[in-house]
């Protein structure tokens, strides 16, 4: 497989991070370097391996199946860069003009 | 009365029976921090106004004849990825410079409830990712051993501050080695507990199925005091275990360890690793068996080859989804855009570290469509080889001693524009975590030139006081770590 700009720009895209044009190079190289670690595990032995799913030893504990009442909804917007009302603020999907409540 | 040369449990007794007040130790503390702060910048929040109201309210509590706890009155460290209540918790990153959460994270609130003074949020690799403490948005931090390296990391303003003597107990979290690596570096003891073991309620994601959070400290009495406090079943955690918890104090008190099997790593002796490393192994070696433990060689091949570029592929993939939420929607920075989709590009593109992105974009790929089987699923399968690997090697031993880290620590700098030699600190940890174990340092002495040299414990899962009765019989030979002066002059 070859590792290349086109390889990171889409790494990039599907994680919401713009790469500045200078740092793309480097980060062509640090893929070209760690994917090479990654080949090694082509000779660990997988064949009937189930994947890990999880530690098994026990199960998973579960909480009690009834509602909860949390009462930090004010407390929770108060950290929103902007806020309206009981609504986080941010701008229209489509880039509309002004801000839109979602 | 000298605070920092004190451990938790003498700070405590003092501070219960009256002798001290909590307030006097808290301001003990909080001048130590005054003093070395400038030179090691172990943390990023100093928090002087809560610290000196939460000890008032403990002297309250002692002068009222209540019970305050069996942490009362002493001053501890947490790391800044663990919430505090209107307390910023950053998380060593701008996206979240200055986030104050609306809770308390479990363990804050278990040692807020056993009387423990939290003065400060230590400082990170930007969420956990890192292994020397020099990816922090807010600055490097220093060894306070010697001021020119690394800490390790990523918990290493935690395990600065005790090894400086801010505080007597400090907590980090640990994904793959970020107690363990700066305990080592640090020259204290650290503990990364069994998975499941301790509450992560309140600690901010970075790989759910790795992290966990324990404690450092300068004796083996405060870790496993730190660790009676911790402990416990939450059911806000999903992954918290309902089992029932031994005493931790117990144990290292009354250390049974005769009979006791310790496994040998053939294929982590064999490897790069600082003489100084071995000799460290081989001396701990020969006290274990003075105290009537019996040697056996193991081996961990599939661990020692695959445990790397395993981690590398897992911890990312997790941290990709994790990262997710931070958009600049609900808390944090934010980058302004005129529409939604640059809004989050914009803000993650700023607030991110480079370290960061790295790995939040070889987690994506990892996931990506074409990818997936070849890289994710062969890595999930690689990681149930290790689990049974392990759970084969303890078939024959008890508990395994291999080192922590390949060197000492390095110079502030040298790793930094070397992303895989920087992942290679972790090489002998990080298969711990793959297999949800408990892993400890344990502090063996100081070089001639200053440096301190350790060693790792390993048990089976939910066997974390194995490690605990170990580490005891180990510190009666080598002694307690001694406070580091921080480049003091």
């Amino acid at each position: 497989m070859k590792i290349d700009r086109k390889i990171v720009e889409r790494a990039a895209t599907l994680s919401r991070i713009e790469m500045e044009p200078e740092n793309v190079e480097p980060m062509v190289r640090f893929f070209r370097d760690i994917i090479g670690h990654f080949k090694v595990l082509e000779k660990c032995d997988t064949t009937g391996v189930d994947p890990f799913s999880s530690l098994e030893d026990e199960p998973c504990p579960l909480r009690g199946d009834g509602p909860v009442r949390w009462d930090i909804g004010d407390e929770a917007l108060d950290a929103a860069p902007h806020k309206e009302g009981r609504f986080f603020q941010v701008p229209a999907i489509g880039g509309e003009e002004g801000p839109d409540e979602v | 009365m000298r605070y920092e040369q004190m451990d938790a449990s003498s700070i405590a007794s003092a501070v219960t029976r009256g002798e001290v007040s909590a307030v006097e130790a808290v301001s003990a503390s909080l001048d130590r921090i005054g003093s070395l702060e400038p030179r090691l910048n172990a943390l990023i929040t100093v928090m002087e106004e809560r610290a000196l109201e939460r000890a008032a309210y403990v002297d309250g509590q002692v002068a009222s004849g209540c019970d305050p706890g069996p942490l009362a009155g002493v001053p501890v460290v947490v790391k800044d990825n663990m919430c505090t209540r209107g307390v910023r918790t950053t998380c060593g990153s701008r996206i979240l410079g200055d986030w104050e959460p609306p809770y308390d994270a479990a363990v804050v609130e278990l040692f807020e409830k056993a009387g423990a003074v939290i003065v400060g949020k230590s400082n990170m690799d930007e969420f956990a990712m890192g292994s020397s403490t020099e990816h922090s948005y807010f600055g490097p931090a220093s060894n306070p051993r010697d001021i020119s390296r690394v800490p390790g990391g990523s918990s290493g303003g935690s395990a600065a501050s005790a090894a400086a003597g801010y505080v007597p107990i400090a907590l980090g979290s640990d994904t793959g080695g970020s107690i363990r690596q700066p305990a080592a570096f640090c020259g204290v003891h650290g503990l990364k507990p069994t998975y499941g073991m301790v509450s992560r309620w309140g600690l901010v994601a970075f790989a759910s199925s790795l992290d966990q959070i324990g404690p450092f400290g300068r004796s083996v009495g405060d870790i496993a005091l730190a660790m009676d406090v911790i402990s416990s079943h939450d059911p806000r955690d999903s992954t918290c275990s309902r089992r029932e918890r031994p005493s931790f104090r117990d144990g290292a008190s009354s250390p049974a360890v005769k009979g006791m099997r310790i496994g040998i790593v053939r294929e982590f002796l064999e490897g790069p690793l600082d003489p100084s490393l071995k000799r460290s192994i081989e001396g701990t070696a020969s006290v274990l068996v003075s105290s009537g433990c019996a040697m056996v060689e193991v081996s961990l091949e599939e661990s020692a080859s695959f445990g790397l570029p395993c981690y590398y592929i897992i911890a990312p993939a997790e941290a990709s989804s994790n990262l997710a939420r931070f958009d600049g929607v609900r808390y944090g920075f934010r980058e302004e855009a005129p529409d939604l989709v640059s809004q989050f590009t914009r803000t993650r593109s700023s607030g991110f570290g480079e370290e960061v992105k790295r790995r939040i974009l070889t987690g994506t790929f990892v996931l990506s469509s074409g990818y997936y089987d070849a890289y994710y699923l062969t890595a999930l399968k690689v990681r149930k080889r290790i689990c049974e690997e392990f759970d084969r090697a303890f078939r024959s031993v008890d508990v395994i001693l291999m080192p922590v880290a390949p060197s000492l620590p390095f110079r502030k700098g040298d790793l930094l524009d070397d992303p895989i030699s920087m992942y290679m600190s972790d090489v002998f940890t990080l298969p711990v975590n793959l297999a949800g174990l408990p892993g400890m340092t344990v502090f063996t002495g100081l070089e001639p030139s200053g440096l301190p040299t350790s060693v790792q414990l390993v048990a089976p899962r939910w066997q974390d006081r194995r490690l605990i009765e170990c580490a005891a019989v180990i510190e009666e030979r080598f002694g307690c770590p001694p406070v580091a002066e921080g480049g003091a002059l």
